[in-house]
C-alpha cells in the first residue's frame, strides 16, 4: 500500500512539471474563423513561444470538441446549449465557462445587381421558409429567389432559426454550404441569391438593410444600431473553455479582451464588446 | 432457442435503423476483461481467466420534438456459465414542456434512478457496479411510470418513481407497488471548476416481492451522496444508504442494513503530454452490513487503479480489487477491465 501511495505521489509532482502547455488550439465557429485567426497571428507574434492553431467546422464541430477534450477553446456563434453544458461536465469534470469576445449583427446578403435594398423581419422570415419565392414579391425582379444557408453544425444557422424563423423549420429549397464565405461567394455569383453571415464577411454582395416591422425604419448592421436595438439581429459571440481558463489559454483570453485584442475585432470587421463586458 | 432470440433482439436495432433512418441511433458498450486471482478465491491462487462482464445494445429513436423511445439489451454473459440476457429498458419519455416546465413524463422499462445516476458520478460500471447494486439493494431498471425534471441552468434534476416492484429480472408477485423519490442537485454550477460539486438523496417505499404479504412486508431504502469536485483534476464521492426489510409473510421485525461508499479519482487535464491528460487515479472503499443485528459480518470492499482512455470509447483500467468478509478469508483480485464503446 506504501508503495502504491508513493507511486501516486511521485506521479503527481512529475506531472506537475510537465504542466503549462504553450500549444493552443481554438475550433469551431467559421463566422468567428478570421477573427480567430487573426488574433491567433498577431498573438504569435507577441509570444514567439505560443503555437495557436485555428480550424472551423461550425459551432456545434467546436463544442463537441470541447465536450471530447480536443481543443483548448471552443469558438461559438451561439450559446451553448444546456445538454452541451451538461455533456462538458460529464466528460471534463468541469462546467462549461462562456466568454464572450465579440459582437456581430448577422447580415442578410444579395447580389450587388438585385435591386431590393431593403426587407422587414416578416418578409425575411417568409423568404426562407418559402412562403415568398419570387423577388418581385418583395419590390424586386420577376425572378425566382434562390436560398442559401448554413449546415446544421453552424451556430448561425441556429440563431437565424431561432430568432428570424421563431424556431420554425427553414424551407426545404434551401442550399447548406459549408461556411460564409461559401455563402458569400455563391450569393456574388448568383443574381436570384440570398444568403446570411457575420457582418465581417460582406464583401462583393449587397448588405440588405433589416426592419422590424413595415412601421419601424430600416437599418443596416451597424456597431450604433446594433447597440441601440435598431438593427433587430444582433448576437454576442463566444469562446467557451472547459473549467476556468488557466496557464496560456488565461493570457490569451486576456489579451483578446484587452484593448489591443478588441481593436483586432474591429479591423476583422466585427464589432467589439460594450466596454462593460471588455477588460 | 435462445440464440435464436439473442440474436433476434441484437438485429432489431438494424430494423429500427432503417424504419426510423433519420432520428434513430444505435449505440452500445461491452466490458471484456482478464482476471488473476492473487490467493484463493475459491479456483485457486494463479486461476485466471479472460471473461465479458456485460454487452448493452442501445436503440434510441426521436419521434418528434416532444417523444422519443429507447430499447436497450442486457447481455448478461460469463463465459463459464450460460448466457442470460433480457430487456433491460423500453421505455417512452414524452417531454411536457409545454404544460409543466423542465418536465417530462417516462412510461415503460426504466431505470429505477438512483442506480444509473450514481454510476454517472462513479464513472466506470465496466470496472464495478455501484454500491446499491453491488449488494443486491435495488434494481437498477424496473417496470413503471415516472416524473422528472431538470432544474434551469444545469442546477440538477429530480424524479418521482411508481414501480412495479421486483425489477427488470422479476415478475410482479403481489398487489402492490413501490414509489420513489430522489433528486440531486449543483449548487455550484455557476462556479466552472467546482460546477461538478453534488448534493443527492433518495428515497424509496417498497414491498416485499413475494406472494401473500401484508402491507408490513415492507422493502424500504434511504440514500444520500455528497460528491467533492474541483477543476477536472480530483472528485470525491461519499455514498450512503440504510435498508429495511421484512421481506417473508408471516415476519415480526425488520432486517436493517447499511453501507457506505467511498471513491474518488485524481486527473491531470493541465499535463501537457496527451497521454498523462488520459490518466485517472482511480480508488475506492466500500463497508456493507447486510444485518445490524447479527455480528461480525460486515464486508470490505478496496478498489484501486489506473484509468486510461486509450482513444473515446475505448479505455483500459488495470486495477487490484480485495473483497473481505469479516471471519472469512481475504480475497485480492488483479483485473485488466475494458470499455469498448460504439
Amino acid at each position: 500500500m506504501k508503495k502504491l501511495t508513493l507511486l501516486i505521489i511521485g506521479l503527481i509532482l512529475t506531472s506537475s512539471f510537465i504542466f503549462a502547455a504553450k500549444n493552443i488550439t481554438l475550433k469551431g465557429s467559421d463566422t468567428l474563423l478570421i477573427l480567430g485567426q487573426k488574433w491567433a497571428e498577431i498573438y504569435m507574434k507577441k509570444n514567439p513561444g505560443t503555437v495557436i492553431q485555428v480550424t472551423g467546422g461550425g459551432s456545434g464541430v467546436g463544442i463537441a470538441a470541447l465536450i471530447n477534450g480536443t481543443t483548448d477553446i471552443a469558438q461559438a456563434s451561439r450559446p451553448m446549449k444546456d445538454k452541451e453544458k451538461e455533456n462538458v461536465l460529464e466528460k471534463r469534470g468541469v462546467g462549461a465557462n462562456e466568454i464572450p469576445v465579440a459582437l456581430d449583427g448577422i447580415t442578410v446578403y444579395v447580389n450587388e445587381k438585385n435591386p431590393v435594398g431593403k426587407l422587414t423581419f416578416a418578409q425575411l422570415k417568409d423568404i426562407f421558409q418559402a412562403k415568398i419565392t419570387n423577388w418581385k414579391q418583395v419590390g424586386g425582379k420577376d425572378s425566382r429567389i434562390i436560398l442559401y444557408g448554413r449546415e446544421n453544425s453552424s451556430g448561425t444557422h441556429v440563431f437565424f432559426k431561432e430568432h428570424v424563423l421563431n424556431n420554425e423549420d427553414y424551407a426545404v429549397s434551401v442550399q447548406p454550404l459549408p461556411g460564409t464565405a461559401a455563402i458569400v461567394n455563391a450569393v456574388a455569383q448568383d443574381e436570384k441569391g440570398i444568403g446570411y453571415g457575420g457582418v465581417a464577411y460582406a464583401k462583393g454582395v449587397k448588405e440588405i438593410l433589416i426592419a422590424k416591422d413595415e412601421k419601424s425604419g430600416y437599418y443596416p448592421p451597424t456597431m450604433e444600431n446594433i447597440i441601440s436595438g435598431k438593427y433587430p439581429i444582433s448576437r454576442y459571440l463566444f469562446w467557451y473553455t472547459a473549467g476556468t481558463p488557466k496557464g496560456e489559454v488565461k493570457k490569451l483570453i486576456d489579451w483578446i479582451l484587452s484593448p489591443e485584442g478588441q481593436k483586432l475585432v474591429e479591423e476583422a470587421g466585427y464589432f467589439p464588446l460594450p466596454k462593460e463586458k471588455s477588460k | 432457442m435462445k440464440i435464436r432470440i439473442l440474436f433476434s433482439l441484437l438485429l432489431l436495432p438494424l430494423y429500427f435503423s432503417s424504419v426510423f433512418a433519420a432520428d434513430t441511433k444505435i449505440s452500445g458498450e461491452s466490458y471484456p476483461f482478464y482476471q488473476l486471482d492473487l490467493t484463493n478465491n475459491g479456483s485457486g491462487k494463479g486461476y485466471n481467466k479472460f471473461d465479458l462482464g456485460r454487452v448493452y445494445v442501445n436503440v434510441t429513436s426521436k419521434l418528434s420534438d416532444e417523444v422519443s423511445i429507447r430499447v436497450t439489451m442486457d447481455v448478461d454473459k460469463m463465459a463459464n456459465e450460460p448466457r442470460d440476457f433480457y430487456l433491460k429498458y423500453a421505455y417512452l419519455d414524452w417531454n411536457i414542456e409545454k404544460f409543466i416546465p423542465y418536465s417530462t413524463l417516462r412510461f415503460g422499462l426504466q431505470s429505477t434512478g438512483w442506480i444509473g445516476s450514481m454510476e454517472k458520478v462513479w464513472g466506470r460500471r465496466y470496472v464495478a457496479k455501484v454500491l446499491l447494486d453491488q449488494n443486491g439493494i435495488l434494481s437498477s431498471a424496473d417496470y413503471g411510470l415516472s416524473y422528472n425534471i431538470n432544474f434551469p441552468s444545469g442546477y440538477g434534476n429530480a424524479s418521482l418513481l411508481y414501480l412495479q416492484g421486483p425489477g427488470y429480472k422479476g415478475k410482479e408477485e403481489n398487489r402492490f407497488k413501490d414509489i420513489s423519490a430522489f433528486f440531486f442537485v449543483r449548487p455550484l454550477v455557476k462556479l466552472p471548476d467546482f460546477a461538478a460539486c453534488m448534493l443527492g438523496g433518495y428515497y424509496y417505499k417498497g414491498y416485499s416481492d413475494k406472494t401473500d404479504i401484508t402491507s408490513e412486508n415492507n422493502k424500504d431504502r434511504l440514500a444520500g451522496m455528497a460528491t467533492f469536485a474541483y477543476g477536472g483534476i480530483f472528485k470525491f464521492t461519499t455514498e450512503y444508504f440504510k435498508a429495511w426489510e421484512r421481506i417473508d409473510p408471516g415476519a415480526s421485525k425488520d432486517t436493517e442494513k447499511d453501507g457506505i461508499s467511498l471513491f474518488g479519482e485524481i486527473k491531470f487535464p493541465m499535463a501537457k503530454t496527451s497521454f498523462l491528460k488520459k490518466i485517472a487515479l482511480v480508488g475506492r472503499y466500500d463497508l456493507y452490513d447486510p444485518d445490524s443485528d447479527t455480528e461480525n459480518d460486515e464486508q470490505r470492499y478496496i478498489l484501486a487503479g489506473v484509468e486510461w482512455e486509450v482513444i473515446e470509447g475505448f479505455n483500459l483500467m488495470p486495477n487490484f480489487q480485495r473483497t473481505k468478509t469479516e471471519g472469512e478469508k481475504t480475497k485480492d483480485t488483479f483485473i485488466l477491465n475494458a470499455l469498448f464503446k460504439f
